[in-house]
């Protein structure tokens, strides 16, 4: 079933001034229930606005957002709820902490939702276990911790709202490659656990490629190619001339190809792993 | 809301008044703005408008620019004309109710208000608008290094203000972005009374005063990494040069301005 759907959207920053800049370009997206969707494209290239209109940050100039097969702006003052439903977790998202603990922090979401305290508390204590932050942390103030903590108490706080769709803007940018894993590792399991649909922007394609059920890839304003990983890797020339790559070892392995090896195209270290340790044992080459 | 705001910023373009030496912009804008406070009478009023409509015309920035520009100030310059409607003594009395009179002189000083006030605006917003905020602060420094005599460190004040007025978008753009995080988690800033309202201010202040520290920590760091030790000896790369046209701007603005002063001593009827 599609779960959100976003039809001819079209947005253009600075309207009628010299600054005018047209962001979106008539993007058709549907995004189905429990998948994971991926939207990658290089910097400036519509990402980050196309999901501030999923929860209604930014209200379309043309065309529309629905969900669960009603328009988002039908009932203006429902937009609120519609936020609750689609948790957006900006990029860098431990700089919008202002609270005196980590807990009141995470509770800031639930709270707005009017929820009881018992129901805010269980929400708070489930949000940071998913995000493996430790009962300890509760008291303690979000400035005081780590960087990699501050982003998982942020997120913690968007989980506590348990969204329908988790929507996540570079959630690992900045982060070092255990915290990365960790992270993702983290997101997973939520995922799984939950059943939410998650969508994510990113720049590693090997993140991409780990994570993705589906991906979009937007250049220029526009949705320019999507599909499973599978679809959108093997067209690797053409992700490069819009300047974006593929995982490293998909190009490794396209090298290999251009000499004289006739390998399968793969996108992550393990499903390479297998191939050539099939190679190596004889069936290939 | 927040990313409206006009007031103070650059609009490119192309038109004579932006290829005039900063420097000559900020004295013939003081210079103007001396002469509006001068004006009192209604042709010298009129003619200011005339002034400021060329000016408005001459920059080549859309009439609708300055209009926003404008709007914030409408409550102030409400409150100003009532005020002096009301306290503005006189003696031709039009109209008298319960403790409130009102005269024509009241409203003669009240309407000269008003109209100084938007033409105050316009003068001053024609500075910024033809003047990027790098040269605004070039000029400043430059007209004000006289003041190094009384060991006033000039260099330092204009390279504040440069910095203030560079950080004024990355703030906002900042707070636009908190904003948004906050009303992502169902911050509502619209509802409420006053206190409510003020409390959902927190927060977003909280985080902007941290990343405000942060920026300010990482532009020290990033100014010393790159030898910045104040104006000792520091060249500019680009060198401000006055030219005839900005001499025949400030010749126009002296001219006008004297206009001003002489056209005080025709009245209309006698009196206005």
């Amino acid at each position: 079933m599609e779960k959100l759907e976003i039809k001819n959207l079209s947005y253009v920053y600075s309207k009628g001034t010299p600054f005018e800049y047209l962001a979106l370009d008539d993007i058709n997206l549907s995004i189905k229930q429990g998948e994971t969707l991926a939207i990658i494209g290089h910097t400036g290239s519509g990402k980050s606005t196309l999901i501030q209109h999923l929860n209604g940050l930014f209200k379309a100039q043309s065309g529309s957002v629905i969900f669960e097969g009603r328009d988002i702006w039908e009932n203006k003052k429902d937009i609120k709820n519609v936020r609750f439903k689609i948790g957006l977790c900006f990029q860098y998202p431990e700089y919008q902490l202002f609270e005196e603990t980590v807990y009141k922090d995470i509770a800031f979401g639930p709270k707005n939702m009017g929820l009881d305290a018992a129901e805010v508390d269980r929400r708070v204590k489930r949000a940071m276990e998913y995000m493996g932050l430790p009962e300890r942390y509760i008291n303690r103030s979000p400035f005081d911790i780590s960087g990699g903590q501050k982003r998982k108490v942020a997120l913690a706080g968007i989980l506590a709202m348990e969204p329908d769709i988790l929507v996540l803007d570079e959630p690992t940018a900045g982060l070092d490659p255990s915290a990365r894993n960790n992270l993702f590792e983290l997101i997973r399991k939520y995922k799984e656990a939950s059943g939410t649909t998650v969508v994510f922007v990113s720049h590693s394609m090997e993140d991409v490629a780990k994570m993705a059920d589906r991906i979009v890839v937007m250049s220029q304003s526009k949705i320019v190619m999507q599909g499973t990983p599978d679809e959108v890797f093997a067209q690797a020339p053409k992700l490069l001339e819009i300047g974006l790559n593929v995982p490293a070892i998909t190009s490794i392995f396209l090298q290999m190809n251009r000499n004289g090896y006739r390998l399968p195209p793969v996108y992550t270290v393990e499903a390479a792993a297998a191939c050539i340790k099939g190679m190596l044992e004889g069936d290939a080459v | 809301m927040i990313k409206d705001i006009s007031f103070g910023q650059f609009y490119p373009s192309e038109s004579l008044l932006h290829r005039l030496d900063p420097r000559f912009k900020i004295i013939i804008t003081l210079i103007l703005v001396v002469g509006i406070f001068l004006c009192n009478s209604v042709c010298s009023l009129v003619f200011a408008t005339v002034i400021a409509i060329l000016l408005m015309l001459l920059s080549k920035v859309p009439i609708s620019t300055y209009i926003k520009n404008t709007k914030p100030l409408i409550p102030i310059i409400l409150l100003t004309f009532i005020l002096n409607l009301i306290y503005v003594p006189g003696e031709n009395v039009l109209w008298r109710f319960w403790k409130i009179t009102i005269t024509t002189e009241a409203i003669e000083t009240a309407v000269f208000i008003a109209v100084r006030i938007v033409l105050l605006v316009i003068v001053t917003s024609f500075l910024t608008y033809t003047t990027t905020p790098t040269a605004l602060t070039a000029a400043i420094e430059d007209l004000l290094k006289w003041l190094r005599v009384f060991k006033v460190d000039v260099h330092s004040i204009a390279m504040m203000m440069s910095i203030a007025l560079r950080f004024i978008p990355t703030l906002i753009d900042e707070i636009n972005k908190i904003i948004n995080a906050q009303k992502a988690r169902g911050a509502d800033f619209d509802s409420g009374n006053v206190v409510r309202k003020l409390k959902a201010m927190v927060p977003i202040l909280i985080p902007l005063f941290i990343s405000s520290f942060r920026r300010a920590y990482e532009l020290a760091n990033a100014m010393e990494c790159r030898c910045y030790n104040g104006g000792e000896g520091r060249t500019k790369m680009k060198t401000m040069h006055c030219s005839a046209k900005d001499f025949v701007a400030l010749g126009i603005c002296a001219i006008a301005v004297a206009g001003f002063v002489l056209l005080n001593s025709i009245k209309i009827a006698g009196v206005y």
